[in-house]
């Protein structure tokens, strides 16, 4: 268990990471879209797998695909290490 | 829903107290307000507090100077509270509400467990894996749709052209119409035509099948994530993918798909590629000249036939976005990925049977409409002197107008006036290609009948025995979609008199390299503009502007694209 204080990027976080979303660093277009969507601060989410273009992203019961600018523009913690 | 009624009470929703005393404000006066009255004034207030900017210019626009006064105080009030992220508090709000509501309703473990779903997820968007694993699926798709039903269409064609037309030939001499233009019409005309198409109905069933299943069971949004990197080459993302995994089928819908991306640019540089994307109306033509041609290989050649389209669409993609759209960047790529189902049968059948059945009815109006008319014009003639249904092909008023367009295919290798003839039909709907390929070149033997033809009773057996064959036919195919083939021994080329006739026009038209016309001839019908109805849709969504576009520019392409294969064809000695 590792409680980082710092947020960072979730494009950096790896596979299977638990992070909470902090914030999100975009245009408010982009955040209301992305806050419709259920990204919204607090929420936990981690990354299911990488296209090489996209994340797929667990935000609860939903899964979602994500381009990668998108995935820079979300601000997170990570909770706890996963597995992988 | 009425009992819902006695629920909603129990958990009240509101905003936080600084934006709901700005909602009562704001509402309050666009209650007031005649020219807003459209819309309900709470929703209003809250979608403009959000930043709704369609919304906001309309009230800039409408609402008069006082409104607009009244709207920026109230944001500039917010705005000292929570600064830039009033609309996410406000979607956190209602997210905070419907989270209350599960949690009440719902139990289940702190940490979700990982799905099956996710699991599967591992491996089938492993990034990659991911891609092979998508042409594995496209190339079972492929396979499926050309080996297995195959068999098929042999039975429907041998069963329409065999005891159907023989059966209202004599059904015709019973009631004393035989013999006449009439007969000419309905057997020649309406059964070659139509029933030539109807004879793949087979093809679309499987292809149908393939479709519903990946998009019931969710792979087809795993392909839109695993396409993504890939789509990028086009200029577009992953969400493009799913009007152009659509086009596969038919263009019209994925033309209407486009409407679920998020910019013009991105639904008008869509639309654009999406013809290029091979719809299945043009699997009969190439199941018929592969055939022909490549009898061993067709199922390679058509999978060859998709790619090219792929890839012409890249190529397409890339110079657009540089020329026509400049420096407008990509909307953003979200999406969300439905959990894997186990699809069930009722809704795949019932999948298949709509679509196949609008074909059949496009086959019933616009192919029929085409088919009366090639038929007028093969009946009415227009040199020598024959009587009107009774003059030979190559006098026809048909005849005269293919000649004259012609000349436009000579240097790809088709410029026979029967292949330019039915490439115009295939204007119509590219499907009609083989109608009329069929009128001109076995409606000119129609006469030579034999001498004796099979009773009622010998057809109902031979149209059964026939089915039988075609199912053991198919079932032996299933094994070799994955590579292991049981009937090494049936290298049978379709050897029927339309195959030789084909094979003859295309050796004259390119002075004996017939394989290397066939395939320019094929590429052709790959790439060249789309049939009117996709015409009709494209100027419905883009405009006039864009439609001619697109029909200009899918013409010059095919046509270049054919010229490089007949030429380069015949440099190899094809």
């Amino acid at each position: 268990m590792k409680q980082t204080s710092h947020p960072i990027p979730l494009r950096f976080v790896n596979h299977g990471v638990r992070a909470k979303l902090v914030g999100i660093q975009s245009s408010q277009r982009i955040s209301r879209r992305l806050s419709e969507l259920g990204f919204v601060p607090g929420i936990e989410l981690s990354v299911v797998a990488d296209s090489g273009s996209a994340l797929m992203i667990a935000l609860g019961d939903t899964r979602m695909a994500l381009e990668y600018p998108l995935a820079h523009a979300l601000l997170v913690t990570v909770v706890e290490q996963g597995a992988c | 829903m009425t009992t819902m009624a006695g629920f909603a009470p129990q958990i009240p929703f509101s905003y936080p107290a600084p934006v709901e005393r700005e909602i009562a404000q704001l509402a309050a006066l666009f209650a007031q307000t005649p020219a807003l009255a459209v819309y309900p004034a709470r929703w209003l207030a809250i979608q403009v507090l959000e930043g709704d900017e369609a919304l906001l210019a309309e009230i800039e626009a409408h609402g008069g100077s006082a409104v607009v006064a009244a709207l920026n105080d109230s944001l500039e009030r917010l705005r000292a509270v929570y600064g830039d992220e009033l609309d996410i508090v406000m979607v956190d709000q209602r997210y905070r509400f419907v989270h209350e509501v599960a949690t009440r309703a719902v139990t289940r473990p702190a940490t979700p467990p990982a799905t099956l779903s996710d699991r599967i997820d591992r491996i089938v968007t492993h990034r990659w894996f991911g891609i092979p694993i998508f042409l594995a699926v496209m190339w079972v798709v492929f396979k499926l749709t050309t080996d297995v039903a195959a068999p098929f269409v042999d039975w429907l064609d041998s069963v329409v052209s065999g005891p159907l037309s023989r059966g209202v030939s004599a059904l015709l001499g019973m009631v004393g119409a035989g013999g006449g233009w009439f007969e000419s019409l309905l057997i020649d005309g309406v059964i070659a035509g139509v029933g030539g198409v109807l004879a793949f109905v087979p093809v679309l069933l499987s292809l149908y099948f393939a479709l519903a299943l990946l998009e019931d069971s969710g792979y087809m949004a795993r392909a839109a994530f695993v396409m993504d990197r890939v789509m990028r080459l086009f200029g577009l993302h992953g969400k493009s993918f799913l009007p152009m995994i659509v086009g596969f089928g038919c263009s019209v819908p994925a033309i209407y798909a486009t409407r679920t991306l998020d910019s013009r640019r991105d639904r008008i540089l869509t639309g654009l590629l999406v013809p290029f994307m091979s719809c299945s109306a043009r699997l009969p033509v190439y199941v018929l000249i592969a055939m022909i041609f490549f009898p061993a290989y067709a199922g390679q050649v058509i999978f060859g036939l998709y790619l090219t389209g792929i890839v012409v669409a890249v190529g397409v993609g890339a110079l657009a976005r540089r020329t026509l759209f400049g420096r407008q960047p990509p909307t953003p790529f979200v999406l969300e990925l439905p959990p894997y189902r186990l699809p069930t049968l009722r809704h795949i059948w019932r999948q298949m049977w709509e679509r196949t059945a609008a074909f059949v009815r496009k086959a019933g109006t616009v192919i029929l409409a085409t088919s009366v008319v090639v038929w007028l014009l093969l009946a009415i003639p227009a040199r020598g002197d024959g009587q009107f249904a009774a003059t030979p092909v190559d006098q026809s008023a048909f005849a005269t107008l293919a000649h004259a367009v012609a000349p436009v295919f000579a240097p790809l290798g088709f410029g026979n006036w029967e292949s330019s003839g039915a490439l115009v039909t295939g204007l119509i709907a590219k499907e009609v290609v083989v109608g009329t390929l069929t009128q001109v070149y076995v409606g000119e033997d129609a006469v030579a009948e034999p001498a004796a033809p099979p009773s009622l009773g010998e057809d109902v057996v031979a149209i059964v025995t026939g089915f039988g064959a075609a199912i053991g036919d198919a079932l032996r195919a299933l094994p070799g979609i994955i590579g292991i083939n049981l009937s090494a021994v049936e290298a049978e080329p379709v050897a029927d008199e339309l195959a030789t006739a084909i094979q003859a026009g295309l050796a004259a038209s390119s002075n004996g390299h017939a394989t290397a016309a066939a395939l320019a001839l094929l590429v052709f019908v790959l790439l060249y503009t789309p049939c009117v109805a996709t015409l009709a849709a494209s100027r419905h969504e883009f405009g006039l502007r864009w439609m001619l576009t697109s029909l200009l520019g899918q013409f010059a392409i095919a046509w270049l694209a054919a010229l490089i294969v007949f030429q380069g064809g015949c440099m190899i000695g094809m």
